[in-house]
């Protein structure tokens, strides 16, 4: 190239970059668009009520199955119902959805309205993240149609931040050969029962995968731990109690006696992979068993976490709809998650195995004749919330840092859980 | 006096003059998506940063007390697996590298094919470097290294959760940032090699100097400056370690594997702690500064150093 | 090679021997991860991974190859890869071949302190720089439209580059400085300037340098997926093969094969550049600069 040739394209670029610089200054100095932005929003009333056409950006984690049903089904019907509302559904990673999401909040780039986990509703709205929909007039009727454990997960300092959209828990994952061998007919009724079978086995028969909140609660909690007072404000004298070191010391003795197997600590095989040929039983979400009839013809079956000392335990997963407070269409976001939560898209969706969240859904025939939703369906009313806390996060930490220390390490149980109970006294505080 | 101040500063606008055509783009994409998100951290490291409103309230020097007296001891552990792996792998990957690369520049046939081979590792995503490590090592008999030691080798007895432990979590970690990096490493040292003059060889060989003599007064004293820059780039590196933990061990089992900026990851984007996230960063940065200028000093590079880094 | 002596070629071809052998069995050790990674592209994996684990291919099945070439965005994300990679490396080593040549070859004051501060920018971890270049990319209007640079390739590329400019600015400041003064010296004397300087005598002299350069910094670009994912991961017609690829992983994470399959497809092209450049790469400035082979 020539020395001309260079001399025109050095010049032509800084005349670009000088562009980007003179527009770039301008924004430098506003610094805060978020506040501006939030500051707007209050000021100003919402102006669509002039039917004036708007677009709500839905952010959502869905899977291949969902999101075709959304897009095929759920959308179309909200378009007819709200033709001037055009719902711009983007679907993020799961992996990383919640890092987007904090990342969103300090770009002031949120959606409109997310599909967001349970656990972290309270923390986003302690960052302010989210609108509080028990403003609306018409919440306190909405909100006794939900199922009274997924909308309690939306409650913090007082206020609504979401709505229910899916629900799931843990149940068990039965192989009905194993259980045979064991001299169990079907599913074992109780733990105890089901112990006494296994346990001269002499190979692990009930895996878990780690030692996280979601993996070891319904464990903890079966055997008769208690994690917090009833008000999620403190966990010492809880956590700690002689009854959850116990339940603790049950799992390690079943860990000891090899009924009992946790993937990360002990190497094992992975329990989606095992409960084919090695484990009895395992607890699992309803997504395993994504196409169940294949399961069932392989003696793979769900069914209801088997008691121990009369009592069943579970864990609660699942997701909610939330309007962001950086919403300028806060009202038709409102709009789009009473829709999202309305019968006919809860069934709709119920196809796709996302659980429902209406009262008036447990009834419901299509649920109560399959063979997988009926047992979740029936096992949430014997499932925990984890804390709802905005330190969820923290909290879990400690947590999974306590059962390592036991589990890995074979720290001393109740000191462990005395020194975890601290912490987490510190960050319900 | 003043007539050579007012000297000087003519000079010195010359300077600039003559420097700006050169620097000016550069120093303006640099200043805005570089310099000022930079300045942007360390002020937050000074704050309490409300993310969605975009509050910044300073609070002096909380942060960093916050990170260095944390009571799970996640930031020592992450500060020492930081420096164990600049300790353990950068010399690995510096001699490695410059044997592979002496090794290559002495073949007569077939050099491409080694140095392809070698360096696909640096191309490869560090993605899919980590998945096919996590797969490799997975915890049951599943995993590559687990079916070979105790399925087919009989060395050891149980299958070992290699992700999930202290020290064999690191070694995964380690062993995959050497992988990684040694072909970077090699392509380096082959390409300063190839211009090392062939006469000083030949000066040498007539002199009866041995394959060894010759690499250690030729080509180790050629490859100084070389290693210098490969040196910083890894000690950099090995403060940027962040992928292999996120997708191997996440730090586990309690924060015994973790690394700065993993924990820098998980606390922003995790916890919503941006402060002492962005304290996490300018310690990790301090300490690197640190780390060179000593090196530098220790290993009198900057003799030889004609001018490079003097940081 | 002329003056060797005769009687060493014995010596020679065993000594060539010896380090094919030694280079040989590092590479195959080096190769297993690949050889791993092709094996298992080629299964079928159904939630579980198989036992026992397959270190060679024990099946030719190209189905997963299909699978992830029929996905609809995979020709999207290939053209933006392959444009954001190229402009961004073209840009980012033109603009810091020109800083470098400043740095290295003109005196000013506060350069050296300038200079530090760029080195210092390596050594801030940069996952933090996200918000505020995300807040500086928002404010920048696109002339004539009221559209901002988010999600917009421009955005992206006008970060990516600033990102890599003090990296490549430290290396080919080395080199600059490592070139003889004398051949400046006879430009000035003939009455040109710096201008004329870099480009008729440093530009033709460092490409081999500037090749190597890119090499490495292509190879960056190419796999980068947090501030793709930030900045344009919005907009599904800007997606890149590394946003693709986590999403393949994030969906299907048991279905390792399609993972597998996409990874050695995004590393061919890379591959082959590498191949095509790789006997022009040199580094001479970290040496005393050179300009062979």
């Amino acid at each position: 190239m020539s020395l001309k040739k260079w001399t025109v394209l050095i010049i032509s670029m800084m005349m670009v970059l000088g562009c980007f610089t003179a527009c770039a200054s301008a924004p430098a100095e506003e610094a805060t668009p978020t506040e501006a932005a939030v500051a707007e929003e209050t000021a100003a009333p919402e102006p669509e009520a002039a039917a004036e056409p708007i677009t709500l950006v839905f952010w959502h984690a869905y899977g291949d199955g969902e999101e075709e049903q959304l897009k095929n089904v759920v959308l179309p019907m909200w378009n007819e119902l709200h033709p001037e509302i055009t719902i711009e559904a983007v679907r993020q990673d799961g992996g990383q959805y919640h890092e987007m999401i904090v990342t969103s909040f300090g770009t002031g780039q949120s959606p409109d309205v997310a599909r967001i986990d349970i656990v972290n509703t309270a923390a986003y709205a302690a960052q302010g993240g989210l609108a509080p929909l028990s403003n609306y007039e018409d919440f306190a009727a909405l909100k006794d149609t939900f199922l009274e454990g997924p909308l309690s997960t939306n409650l913090y300092q007082g206020s609504y931040y979401g709505l229910p959209l899916d629900t799931n828990c843990k149940a068990a994952v039965i192989n009905t050969a194993i259980m045979k061998e064991l001299g169990i007919d079907g599913a074992p009724a109780t733990m105890e029962e089901f112990i006494a079978a296994v346990e001269t086995r002499g190979a692990y028969s009930l895996s878990v995968s780690g030692v996280g909140d979601w993996d070891l609660y319904p464990y903890f909690w079966l055997f008769g731990g208690t994690l917090t007072d009833e008000g999620f404000t403190k966990a010492s004298g809880y956590l700690d109690s002689a009854a959850s070191v116990a339940a603790v010391q049950t799992m390690l003795d079943l860990h000891a006696k090899k009924v009992f197997t946790i993937r990360d600590v002990d190497g094992t095989v992975d329990a989606w992979d095992g409960i084919n040929s090695e484990y009895a039983m395992f607890f699992e979400g309803p997504w395993f068993f994504g196409s169940y009839e294949e399961k069932l013809s392989q003696g793979i079956l769900a069914a209801p976490i088997p008691t121990y000392n009369g009592r069943s335990a579970s864990v609660v997963g699942g997701e909610n709809i939330a309007v962001f407070a950086t919403s300028k269409h806060a009202d038709a976001a409102y709009e789009f998650t009473k829709f999202m939560t309305s019968e006919a898209v809860q069934l709709a969706m119920l196809e796709k195995g996302q659980l429902p969240v209406l009262k008036s859904l447990v009834g419901n025939e299509t649920v109560l004749n399959n063979p997988v939703w009926s047992v979740y369906m029936k096992q949430l009313e014997c499932a925990s919330a984890r804390i709802p806390s905005p330190n969820n996060e923290q909290i879990k930490q400690v947590w999974s840092d306590a059962m390592t220390e036991i589990f890995v390490n074979g720290g001393d149980v109740q000191a462990t859980l005395t020194a975890a109970a601290q912490q987490m006294d510190a960050l319900l505080g | 006096m003043k007539t050579y101040a007012k000297q000087k500063w003519k000079k010195g606008i010359k300077g600039w003059l003559a420097a700006l055509p050169f620097i000016l783009p550069g120093l303006v994409i640099v200043g805005l998506f570089v310099l000022y998100p930079m300045l942007f951290t360390i002020r937050i490291s000074l704050s309490e940063y409300k993310i969605v409103q975009g509050q910044i309230n300073f609070i002096g020097l909380k942060n960093y007390i916050s990170v260095l007296t944390d009571s799970t001891g996640r930031f020592w552990y992450a500060y020492r697996n930081n420096f164990l792996y600049a300790l353990v792998t950068v010399p690995l990957i510096l001699f490695g590298g410059m044997v592979f690369a002496y090794l290559i520049n002495n073949l007569k046939h077939g050099r491409t094919v080694f140095k392809v081979g070698f360096y696909l590792p640096v191309i490869t995503s560090w993605v899919i470097v980590s998945l096919v490590f996590t797969y490799m090592f997975n915890n049951s008999d599943r995993g590559l290294m687990n079916y070979i030691l105790v399925d087919k080798l009989h060395i050891i007895k149980d299958y070992v959760p290699w992700l999930l432990r202290e020290w064999s979590g690191n070694a995964a970690i380690w062993l995959m940032g050497i992988w990684k990096n040694i072909g970077w490493a090699m392509l380096i040292f082959l390409a300063a090699l190839q211009s090392i003059p062939r006469d000083l060889y030949e000066a040498a060989s007539l002199d009866g100097a041995g394959i060894w003599g010759k690499f250690r007064h030729i080509t180790i004293a050629c490859l100084k400056p070389t290693a210098y820059y490969v040196l910083v780039n890894m000690i950099i590196g090995s403060f940027n370690v962040f992928i292999q933990v996120l997708m191997l061990t996440e730090g586990k089992p309690n924060g015994r594997t973790s690394v700065l900026q993993y924990l820098l990851y998980d606390k922003a984007f995790g916890q919503f702690q941006f402060g002492e996230a962005s304290a996490i960063g300018l310690i990790s940065a301090v300490t690197i500064v640190i780390l060179t200028a000593l090196l530098n000093r220790l290993l009198k590079l900057d003799t030889v150093e004609k001018g490079g880094a003097d940081s | 090679m002329i003056r060797r002596l005769r009687g060493k070629k014995a010596g020679d071809l065993f000594a060539q021997a010896a380090i094919w052998t030694i280079l040989m069995v590092l590479l195959i050790v080096f190769s297993v991860p690949f050889l791993f990674m092709i094996s298992n592209s080629f299964e079928e994996f159904s939630f579980v991974l198989p036992y026992p684990p397959k270190l060679f291919p024990t099946r030719l099945d190209f189905s997963a190859y299909r699978y992830v070439l029929s996905q609809p965005f995979f020709p999207i994300a290939v053209k933006n890869s392959v444009i954001n990679t190229a402009v961004t490396v073209v840009l980012s080593v033109f603009i810091s071949t020109l800083s470098a040549y400043g740095f290295a070859r003109i005196d000013f004051p506060g350069r050296e302190t300038l200079f530090k501060l760029y080195l210092f920018t390596l050594m801030v971890p940069s996952f933090l720089n996200i918000i505020p270049q995300f807040i500086l990319l928002k404010g920048i209007r696109i002339p004539g439209t009221d559209m901002n640079l988010i999600g917009t390739r421009a955005g992206l590329i006008l970060v990516y580059v600033a990102t890599n400019v003090c990296g490549h600015t430290f290396f080919l400041r080395n080199f600059f400085r490592s070139l003889p003064d004398a051949l400046s010296e006879s430009v000035i004397v003939d009455g040109g300037g710096h201008g004329t300087i870099f480009f008729k005598v440093m530009l033709p002299l460092s490409k081999p340098a500037i090749g190597t350069m890119s090499i490495f910094a292509l190879q960056g670009f190419w796999e980068e997926y947090f501030t793709a994912k930030v900045l344009v991961g919005a907009n599904e017609s800007m997606m890149t093969l590394p946003l693709l690829l986590q999403r393949l992983h994030g969906q299907y994470a048991t279905r390792w094969e399609w993972v597998f399959a996409a990874s050695i497809l995004a590393l061919i092209p890379v591959v082959a550049l590498f191949i095509l450049f790789q006997r022009k790469l040199v580094i001479g400035g970290l040496t005393q600069g050179s300009d062979k082979e």
